[in-house]
C-alpha cells in the first residue's frame, strides 16, 4: 500500500489533512463562542466528515509530530461537539463519545514503518519504540498520550477503512456509491 | 397556539440564536407588530421556529430540560400533523393556511435542525416486529426490500450515528422535495409576471421568490450530492435561478453577497460531482487510470479562484468543504 503512493498522491493527502484540521479548528472556535450549540446540522455533519476523512488520511501514514498535532486537533473538536449540547440523545454528543473510543484505540494501533519513495522524512528516533507481538517496531507511545521520537507512522492496511473498492478487484463494489449513501464512511474498525 | 408564558423566552431565541445561522429566516416575524399574523396565518412556521428552539434552549426552573422535552415533542407532533396536510393536499378553511411561502420557509427550517424524533421509531412502529419481516426468506426475492443488518458496522455506531442521520438525511430530503412542490405550486420558480400558475395573484412574498429560489437550489444541491440522489431541479430552470436583478436582493436581514457566494460554491460543486461521481465505472476509471490528478487540480484551480473573489467580501471562513472532500475521494 505505501509503495503506491506517488509524491503527488502524498500531497492530496496533506491537503486532506490540513483542511479537516482547519474544519475542526473551526469548530472548536464555535464552541468557545457559545455558537456551536445553534449551529446547524450541515455544519455537524461537516465536522463529522472531517474527523473521519482526516483519520483515513493519516492512517495512510504521517511523521509522529504531524500525526501527534492532527489527533491534537482532532481531541480538540472531540470535545467541543460533545459539550456542545445538553441534549444526552443529540448526534454531536453521541458522535463525540463513540469517536474518543474509536481514536484512543486508533492511537495504539499506529506502527512505525518506511515512508514511501520521494517523501521527505524527519530525522529518525527510535529511542522509544519497542517491539509488538509479531515483531513490528511499535512507535513511542507515551503515558503522555504523545508519539515520542520522529518516525513515519501509519496503520496496518484495512480494506474496510478505504472509500472504495481495492485497486484491480474488479468483483469489489464501490462502497458509498451504490449504497446511494455515505455507507462507506462508517466504515470505521470495531471499537 | 398563543404566544404566552415559556413560548415568549423560546420564540425570540430563536432569532437571537438560530436565525443568524441560516439564510433561510428573515426577521420580519421576530418584530411584535407581526405575531399575529404569524400565530394565525403562518401556522407551521410559527410550530417549526417553536419546536426547534425548544430543543436547544432549557427553560427556566426546575425540571427545564424535561420540560423542554414534552414541548418539543407536542410541538413536532403537530409539525408532522401540518406537514402531511401538505403532502394529503389538504387546506383549512380559518385564516391557518398551510400551503404558502412561509410554510417553504417552515419545511427547510426542519432540514437545518432536527427533531429529537430522529432518535426515535415512529410511535405506530412495531406492527412489523415479528421475525417474518426481519430473518431472510426462500420467499423474499432478489432485489425486494432486505431488513437493516449491522453487519459492517459496529451496533453502538449504527444506533447512536448511523441511523439516526439517515433518518435525518431521508426526512430533509422528503421536506426538501414538500418544498420544491410547493414552491412550483405558488410560482415561485415562474418567471417575472404578475400571475402564478393558474392565474392566481402573485403573493405579497413574490419579492422573495429569486432568493429563495436560490437558497432551493443550494439545499437540493447539498442533500443530492450527501444522498447520491439526482437533483430535483431540472436543467431548465437553472437559468431562471441564477438570473436575479439588483432588485431581487432579498430580505434585508442577511447578506445578498452571501446567498450569491454560496450558490456559486454550489455549482462548483455540482460540477465536481458530475464529473467524478456521475457514475461508478468512471470513478473506477478516473482512480485506476490516475486521470484524477488532472481533474483535481483543475478544480482545485476553480475553488482557489471562487474563494479569491468571495472570500474578502464574506471575511474568514473554514476552507470550501468540496475542496478536501475531492481531493481525499481522489487519493
Amino acid at each position: 500500500m505505501q509503495a503506491s503512493i506517488t509524491t503527488t498522491d502524498y500531497s492530496f493527502i496533506q491537503q486532506v489533512i490540513d483542511g479537516s484540521c482547519q474544519v475542526l479548528q473551526g469548530v472548536s472556535r464555535l464552541a468557545q463562542s457559545n455558537a456551536l450549540s445553534h449551529c446547524t446540522v450541515r455544519i455537524l455533519l461537516r465536522a463529522i466528515a472531517a474527523s473521519i476523512f482526516l483519520l483515513k488520511a493519516l492512517s495512510m501514514g504521517a511523521p509522529t509530530t504531524r500525526l501527534d498535532e492532527s489527533l491534537c486537533t482532532l481531541q480538540r473538536g472531540i470535545e467541543a461537539l460533545r459539550g456542545s449540547t445538553w441534549d444526552d440523545m443529540h448526534l454531536a454528543s453521541r458522535y463525540a463519545a463513540l469517536l474518543e473510543l474509536h481514536v484512543a484505540h486508533l492511537r495504539r494501533s499506529f506502527v512505525a514503518g518506511t515512508a514511501p519513495d520521494g517523501i521527505p522524512i524527519p530525522d529518525f528516533n527510535n529511542s522509544d519504540a519497542t517491539l509488538g507481538a509479531d515483531g513490528s517496531i511499535i512507535g513511542g507511545y507515551g503515558s503522555t498520550g504523545h508519539f515520542a521520537g520522529e518516525e513515519w507512522l501509519s496503520l496496518p492496511f484495512d480494506v474496510s477503512m478505504a472509500p472504495f473498492g481495492v485497486t484491480g478487484n474488479e468483483s469489489a463494489q464501490f462502497l458509498g456509491l451504490d449504497d446511494g449513501d455515505w455507507d462507506f464512511l462508517w466504515g470505521l474498525p470495531l471499537v | 397556539m398563543v404566544l404566552v408564558g415559556r413560548q415568549l423566552t423560546i420564540y425570540p431565541s430563536f432569532f437571537k440564536n438560530f436565525a443568524p445561522l441560516s439564510p433561510i429566516v428573515d426577521d420580519y416575524y421576530w418584530y411584535h407588530q407581526n405575531h399575529y399574523q404569524l400565530i394565525t396565518q403562518e401556522p407551521l412556521l410559527c410550530c417549526s421556529i417553536l419546536s426547534v428552539s425548544c430543543r436547544y434552549h432549557t427553560l427556566r426552573g426546575g425540571g427545564g430540560p424535561s420540560r423542554n422535552v414534552l414541548l418539543h415533542q407536542r410541538i413536532w407532533r403537530h409539525c408532522e400533523h401540518l406537514v402531511s396536510r401538505i403532502v394529503l393536499g389538504q387546506e383549512k378553511r380559518s385564516k391557518a393556511k398551510t400551503r404558502t411561502f412561509r410554510s417553504i420557509q417552515a419545511l427547510l427550517i426542519l432540514t437545518e435542525w432536527y427533531p429529537r424524533a430522529i432518535h426515535f421509531p415512529p410511535e405506530a412502529d412495531g406492527w412489523d416486529s415479528s421475525l417474518i419481516f426481519l430473518v431472510p426468506d426462500e420467499r423474499d426475492e432478489p432485489g425486494s426490500n432486505q431488513a437493516d443488518g449491522a453487519a459492517h458496522v459496529a451496533a453502538k455506531w449504527l444506533e447512536d450515528v448511523v441511523a439516526p442521520a439517515r433518518m435525518g438525511d431521508r426526512m430533509s430530503w422528503m421536506f426538501l422535495g414538500c418544498a420544491m412542490s410547493l414552491g412550483h405550486e405558488l410560482g415561485v420558480f415562474q418567471a417575472r409576471t404578475n400571475d402564478g400558475p393558474s392565474g392566481v395573484r402573485r403573493h405579497k412574498d413574490a419579492a422573495n421568490y429569486p432568493w429563495m429560489r436560490k437558497l432551493l437550489y443550494i439545499a437540493d444541491q447539498q442533500f443530492s450530492a450527501r444522498l447520491n440522489c439526482t437533483s430535483m431541479i431540472p436543467m431548465s430552470l437553472d437559468l431562471s435561478i441564477s438570473d436575479s436583478a439588483p432588485s431581487d436582493d432579498g430580505p434585508a436581514n442577511f447578506s445578498s453577497s452571501l446567498i450569491n457566494s454560496w450558490f456559486g460554491l454550489s455549482q462548483l460543486a455540482r460540477s465536481i460531482s458530475g464529473t467524478v461521481f456521475s457514475s461508478t465505472a468512471v470513478t473506477r476509471q478516473l482512480l485506476q487510470s490516475h486521470g484524477y490528478v488532472n481533474v483535481v487540480r483543475y478544480f482545485q484551480q476553480q475553488l482557489s479562484r471562487w474563494r479569491e473573489s468571495n472570500l474578502d467580501i464574506l471575511g474568514t471562513l473554514p476552507p470550501p468543504p468540496t475542496f478536501y472532500f475531492f481531493t481525499c475521494c481522489a487519493s
